[in-house]
């Protein structure tokens, strides 16, 4: 599983959305199923899935698909997203 | 046991209600997406939000504005929950039932945010520890699924839904103990 995927994956699974969905125009701020419930549900696959652990302004600024990329190539450079 | 204003914890501050902040706060609770979820939807007018900021008890009644980095982006609140029996009339630190409730400003940018959690764990932490409530009691629109989830999250257990809609959901110091373990492995302030 490349690392773009295991990424759609971790949404779908959060967001409770099919794959299909997820993709870089995908913001908290616009999607009805993206709420704060479902933000904790997504950090905490993200952290397992990629087996990093956010500081909190990261995780508070995690606000969309394409920032969510963004904030874990910090973490790890070596990733392909 | 005297509290001293404002809380502070879990990156977020909460300050008495000010009279500064009661146009702000009117504005947030007249925006639709605030007012819809709200048991009284009527649109409220300055004066008649000036006169309830006078009438404020703070015996009986919380009202906390939520500020994270030095900007206000909500309201939370606790009201003493008398169930039938007004003659009570309890004051917060001897209620047994606390009804808590809150609302992220309609135009924040955390609000569909996990940032959201913080106030209400630092304002049940405080109603847990410092007041003698037994449990806490929500009420929600039985559509409002977000809210739901939110609860769900700090620990509530679904109740009844009444003639209105309105969903009773309940928060034990246990349950909440638990919930709270599972938020602040995330929320690592």
């Amino acid at each position: 599983m490349t690392d773009n995927i295991k990424l759609i994956h971790a949404f779908s699974i959060a967001l409770e959305l099919p794959e299909h969905e997820v993709n870089d125009g995908l913001e908290y701020s616009s999607h009805k199923k993206w709420d704060s419930t479902a933000h904790m549900i997504l950090v905490a696959q993200l952290e397992n899935d990629f087996d990093v652990m956010f500081e909190i302004d990261d995780i508070i600024d995690m606000s969309s698909f394409a920032k969510a990329k963004e904030i874990l190539l910090k973490y790890d450079e070596k990733l392909s997203l | 046991m005297t509290t001293t204003f404002p809380l502070t914890g879990y990156g977020v501050k909460l300050s008495l209600l000010s009279e500064d902040k009661v146009e702000q706060v009117r504005l947030w609770r007249n925006h639709p997406e605030v007012a819809n979820n709200m048991l009284d939807k009527s649109v409220i007018s300055k004066s008649q939000q000036q006169r309830w900021f006078n009438s404020l008890n703070n015996q009986r009644q919380l009202y906390l504005v939520i500020s994270y980095k030095e900007e206000d982006i909500g309201v939370i609140y606790a009201l003493v929950d008398d169930g039938d029996d007004e003659k009570k009339a309890q004051p917060l630190n001897k209620a047994n039932v606390i009804a808590p409730g809150l609302y992220i400003a309609p135009e924040c940018q955390y609000r569909n945010s996990v940032l959201a959690f913080c106030p209400s764990l630092l304002f049940i932490d405080y109603l847990f520890q410092m007041q003698s409530c037994s449990y806490l009691k929500a009420k929600v629109f039985s559509y409002n699924t977000a809210a739901i989830r939110y609860n769900e999250a700090l620990g509530y257990n679904k109740k009844d839904v009444d003639e209105d809609n309105l969903l009773t959901m309940t928060l034990s110091r246990e349950n909440y103990q638990r919930a709270k373990n599972k938020l602040t492995k995330v929320l690592r302030f």
